[in-house]
């Protein structure tokens, strides 16, 4: 392998072009397309940039739940709000059969977003912190659920249905971190406020505000902090299986002592080491929280132990040469820092 | 805007001629859920012997002849998703008359753009809105928006436009050299009531007229505006608090619990 051309450099190619073609696409696609070519991205592009090209799926289903619920209880008429929610999920599914989960992975641009922090903090020599322990992970990982449910479905439904008022038909979209990255990125600060207009859009707003603050913090040293509570990784989770790019894992004992997969994953998905480590055939391995950024194949010494495939058929497989590789041109990509911070207490 | 000493000249220019336009005739709500449900339009100024055609070009281009019940007209839904233009024109020896609105409708998608139908034919003298309002986008006061101007598909350049609103702004701009105008809606609502849909939303009129070979062509295009939303949000303290997440940020991260899952499987 080139030091040059590792799968992390062509992630990120990508990772940067999608980032400026979701953002700022719409001279591409024509300004009026992103509202036609989906409005069901599986991934955070935000409908309140109006150069954006695309924009993604939690923004329909939560308007439907919250404009058609309550108008289908009270004709009876069920349709009203299984035909849009069903053709939303429909054309998500429809492009998530392309990439499966690769698109919080490789298109997200508040992922991108967040790797991009990460590299920052580990140039200003700012603490790491690279694993968080297994107990916090496991406390982690439901709210993802907690998210979809709750704010992309649950209270735009009861908004619908007459229990809360208007200002909670699109929760999520009010505190998404993404919503204001995007539209900052094209130079509006339209998305960026406090609304004193009711007490519900104040706290919204607020919290909205203080959440992305906090994102853009944590991603200096931690990897990937919203993203472990991000709907959309939920969402993808339920579909996973359908997708045509997957993670695949053929175990040794070996696999059992070295850990360097796990170690390497930006979400702590501890369960790349723990699982399949005595088969004798490749099993999938996507995980709920995987994100198909191919970082544990990289990071894999054995070969074929972990593979990244694309209908079935192997497009990135782990080898010895390539983990030596890229091993050493991490090690050389983090000895280059801008600024030496003198390291703290906890660290000591 | 700074209109009101303007008053005086726009009155007394030909520009004030031109006076044909589409207002709301009944508002019951500004929000018009989303697009569905009737609409009803009135053609202001319009007289019995001009006798205007009126259509209506849906979103896929489909033209609909209407009639008008005096002036007023009731728009049922189209069943069609995206933008339609409601337009009104009349066309004698000496003169040539229009006037333009643009209507968002719900329903089923279809394979056209705005694009297409902001290229459709629509009369001589033309003001075309550049662009139209996208998702979560919609006309506000003190905010700038972009419109084209085109005499016989050519840019009209330095050509003069009067802007007037419902709340008795009255404004003369002009195109660039390149046909483009760029208008400032005024914050000019009597009252605004400080939360989202709350106040009653305000008209905006533009109306362009030139003579060109003894014939007068006039059009108009209006849109509702809606009050600044700078009334009850603030970008300041959306900063501020952008500011403390990030100090609270920097304060979770020193006390981020580390684990190195190899060390620990060593011990």
């Amino acid at each position: 392998m080139s030091q040059r051309f590792s799968l992390t450099v062509i992630r990120r190619s990508v990772q940067l072009f999608m980032f400026i073609f979701l953002v700022y696409g719409a001279s591409v696609v024509g300004f009026y397309a992103a509202d036609k070519i989906s409005g069901a991205l599986p991934s955070l592009s935000c409908a309140y940039d109006q150069m954006n090209a695309d924009y993604c799926a939690l923004i329909p289903l939560q308007h439907q739940f919250h404009h058609r619920l309550g108008a289908a209880v009270d004709t009876g008429n069920a349709l009203q709000i299984l035909m849009p929610v069903l053709t939303t999920l429909g054309t998500f599914l429809l492009l998530f059969v392309v990439l499966n989960k690769a698109f919080c992975g490789w298109v997200c641009p508040l992922g991108f977003f967040q790797e991009v922090m990460n590299i920052v903090g580990q140039k200003l020599g700012l603490r790491r912190v690279n694993q968080l322990p297994d107990a916090t992970v496991d406390k982690i990982r439901p709210v993802k659920w907690l998210m979809l449910g709750g704010l992309v479905f649950g209270l735009p439904a009861l908004t619908s249905l007459g229990f809360l008022s208007d200002e909670w038909g699109d929760p999520f979209c009010q505190i998404c971190p993404s919503r204001i990255l995007t539209t900052l990125m094209t130079g509006s600060h339209e998305q960026l406020f406090v609304d004193t207009s009711t007490p519900s859009y104040m706290a919204l707003s607020i919290l909205g505000d203080f959440l992305f603050g906090l994102v853009i913090a944590m991603a200096l040293t931690l990897r990937q902090p919203f993203c472990r509570i991000c709907p959309m990784l939920a969402l993808h989770a339920v579909f996973r299986k359908a997708g045509f790019a997957r993670l695949v894992k053929k175990g040794t004992s070996r696999c059992d002592r070295c850990g360097l997969c796990a170690d390497a994953c930006p979400m702590d998905i501890r369960e790349l080491q723990t699982e399949h480590n005595h088969t004798d055939k490749a099993r999938g391995i996507t995980l709920a929280d995987c994100t198909l950024c191919g970082r544990c194949v990289e990071f894999c010494p054995d070969k074929d132990v972990l593979q990244l495939r694309y209908l079935n058929q192997p497009i990135f497989s782990a080898s010895p040469r390539y983990f030596k590789a890229r091993k050493k041109a991490q090690t050389q990509w983090e000895r280059v820092k801008l600024v030496e911070m003198p390291k703290s207490k906890v660290e000591s | 805007m700074k209109y009101t000493a303007l008053i005086p000249l726009v009155l007394c220019a030909p520009l004030a001629q031109a006076d044909w336009y589409w207002a709301p005739y009944t508002e019951t709500a500004s929000h018009h859920g989303h697009g569905r449900g009737a609409k009803q339009f009135v053609l202001h100024n319009a007289t019995t012997e001009q006798q205007p055609d009126v259509a209506l070009i849906h979103s896929d281009l489909v033209r609909e002849t209407l009639r008008l019940d005096g002036n007023r007209l009731k728009l049922r839904p189209t069943g069609k998703n995206n933008y339609h233009l409601l337009l009104a024109t009349a066309k004698g020896q000496r003169y040539e008359y229009a006037a333009a609105r643009y209507l968002y409708f719900n329903g089923r998608p279809v394979d056209t753009s705005p694009t297409d139908l902001l290229a459709a034919p629509q009369a001589s003298l033309v003001l075309i809105p550049d662009p139209l309002p996208r998702e979560h986008w919609k006309y506000e006061s003190q905010k700038s928006y972009r419109y084209r101007a085109t005499f016989n598909g050519a840019p009209l350049a330095n050509q003069p436009v009067l802007a007037t609103t419902t709340f008795g702004s009255t404004e003369i701009l002009h195109t660039d050299a390149f046909g483009v105008l760029e208008v400032h809606i005024p914050d000019d609502f009597p009252e605004v009531v400080p939360a989202k849909r709350a106040t009653p939303p305000g008209e905006l009129k533009l109306f362009i007229s030139l003579e060109r070979g003894g014939v007068d062509y006039q059009f108009s295009l209006s849109s509702r505006y809606h009050a600044s939303a700078k009334h009850w949000k603030s970008a300041s303290a959306g900063a501020l608090v952008l500011g403390l997440g990030m100090f609270a940020g920097f304060v979770v991260n020193r006390r981020l619990p580390s684990h190195d899952r190899r060390r620990s499987k060593v011990k």
